[in-house]
């Protein structure tokens, strides 16, 4: 599994060279990345740049976190399209294996709070790898496919996200019936276990109403 | 300048945004004798510089500057900032997000913003905004997600050549001219931001500063 190499890899840097075997060179270079990304960090912490609670001046620490904020955007979006690149080949597996890699890897970047809160399109392969997660619990129990599997690069995901929040949306304000986001659903073969946990993420402001409206329809026999 | 016209004016890079943003206003009612029209904006240099386009192509007399990602879910919004403008002519801009102190580090939303979040509540579906009972906040700056005017004034395209502070700015020169910048006391939202769940804000302390050089003496003195 790639979350035990990497927690080796991240415990035992005096390792490295003998490591190498280990990972691909696109691999070993999101962890070289990240490896530097976590020292420049430390060195600006060592530099009493950003002691919070050391700093009355709220202005001066305003400007610090900002300064921060800009010394890490070259590294930040050196690691997001390192990731980006390697979560697309990922996905063009279409393997649950790699998904659980995905997860892997997303979990790492959280555990060390890094870009997930920076660019947008991590939340939204958040909310995707939970729907991957219900739905590899009911293939499990029950066999049901597992519909992410269809999306196939990162456009593709934040793309269906967003179609799905939108089509949601529509039903809360009841600008557009449930048949319509059935139909995208056909189209792109995606799972009502995906909608639902989409819903749970979104901002919808009634997630009770549109709930209910995919509930009825679903009793009403669609689905 | 066309009294019974309405532009909304929307800088572009996301078709898919683009074209929700323009499904909810095209849902919206349109009050008898207006005309309601959307601007698109490809391939601006800066939100400013886009919106200076836009201001210089229509002759609606009123605009509505808006981002891709913000959706109309007040489907009377016309009626209501037309109401809100008409009942008095010093008000120049409509803002659905403000501050009514900007604290002194220019940065919006480390303070008090209007409105507060809604809580949910039975019966939301039903009601209707009404300015005699509902009122207005009168603020010193808005969010960028929506601005309404009545009065055309140029954008600082020369002084926020990026993505930040433009709202602000604009804001700062409405009241520069004597108008008054306000927010709704609405019940329940009129509008939705899928401005895509992170802050980036990467050039953000840079606009800050030309801010704060520009509009916070003058803000002190007031």
């Amino acid at each position: 599994m790639i979350i035990d190499r990497i927690e080796y890899f991240i415990e035992h840097p005096e390792d490295e060279n003998s490591l190498h075997a280990m990972f691909s060179a696109e691999e070993r270079n999101i962890l070289s990345t990240i490896r530097k990304f976590e020292q420049m960090r430390s060195c600006i912490a060592e530099q009493g740049e950003i002691k919070n609670d050391k700093i009355e001046d709220g202005d001066k620490l305003t400007e610090m976190i900002f300064q921060k904020r800009e010394r890490e955007r070259g590294i930040s979006f050196q690691l997001k399209e390192q990731m980006t690149e390697h979560i697309d080949c990922l996905l063009k597996q279409g393997k649950t294996e790699a998904w659980l890699d995905i997860l892997a890897w997303y979990q790492l970047l959280k555990g060390k709070n890094l870009i997930i809160d920076r660019f947008w399109e991590f939340p939204v392969l958040a909310t995707l790898l939970k729907a991957f997660k219900k739905e590899l619990e009911l293939y499990c129990s029950g066999g049901s496919p597992i519909s992410v599997l269809s999306l196939h690069t990162m456009q593709e995901l934040t793309d269906s996200y967003f179609a799905i929040v939108f089509a949601l949306r529509r039903i809360e304000y009841d600008m557009e019936p449930m048949d319509e986001l059935w139909r995208y659903l056909m189209k792109e073969g995606l799972s009502i276990t995906v909608v639902k946990t989409v819903l749970e993420e979104a901002r919808i402001y009634d997630k009770r109403k549109v709930q209910r409206t995919i509930e009825s329809w679903m009793e009403n026999g669609n689905g | 300048m066309d009294e019974n016209k309405i532009c909304f004016i929307i800088c572009v890079n996301d078709d898919l945004f683009f074209e929700e943003c323009v499904r909810y206003i095209r849902w919206l009612d349109v009050p008898k004798g207006m005309k309601a029209e959307v601007l698109e904006i490809r391939d601006a240099d800066s939100m400013a510089a886009g919106y200076n386009e836009g201001m210089g192509s229509s002759d609606a007399k009123y605009k509505v500057y808006m981002h891709q990602d913000c959706f109309l879910v007040n489907k009377y919004f016309i009626y209501d900032i037309l109401s809100i403008f008409s009942s008095n002519g010093n008000i120049g801009m409509i803002g659905l997000n403000g501050t009514q102190k900007l604290p002194d580090n220019g940065v919006i939303w480390s303070g008090k913003r209007v409105p507060e979040i809604h809580e949910l509540y039975d019966g939301w579906e039903g009601y209707r905004y009404d300015l005699k009972k509902d009122g207005l906040w009168e603020v010193e700056g808005i969010d960028g997600v929506l601005m309404a005017t009545q009065y055309d004034i140029k954008w600082r395209e020369d002084l926020f050549d990026g993505w930040d502070f433009y709202d602000l700015s604009h804001s700062f020169e409405m009241r520069r001219r004597g108008y008054h910048v306000v927010v709704p006391v609405y019940k329940r939202f009129w509008y939705q931001h899928d401005d895509k769940p992170v802050l980036s804000l990467w050039d953000y302390n840079k606009y800050r500063k030309i801010f704060m050089n520009e509009y916070m003496e003058e803000k002190i003195e007031n």
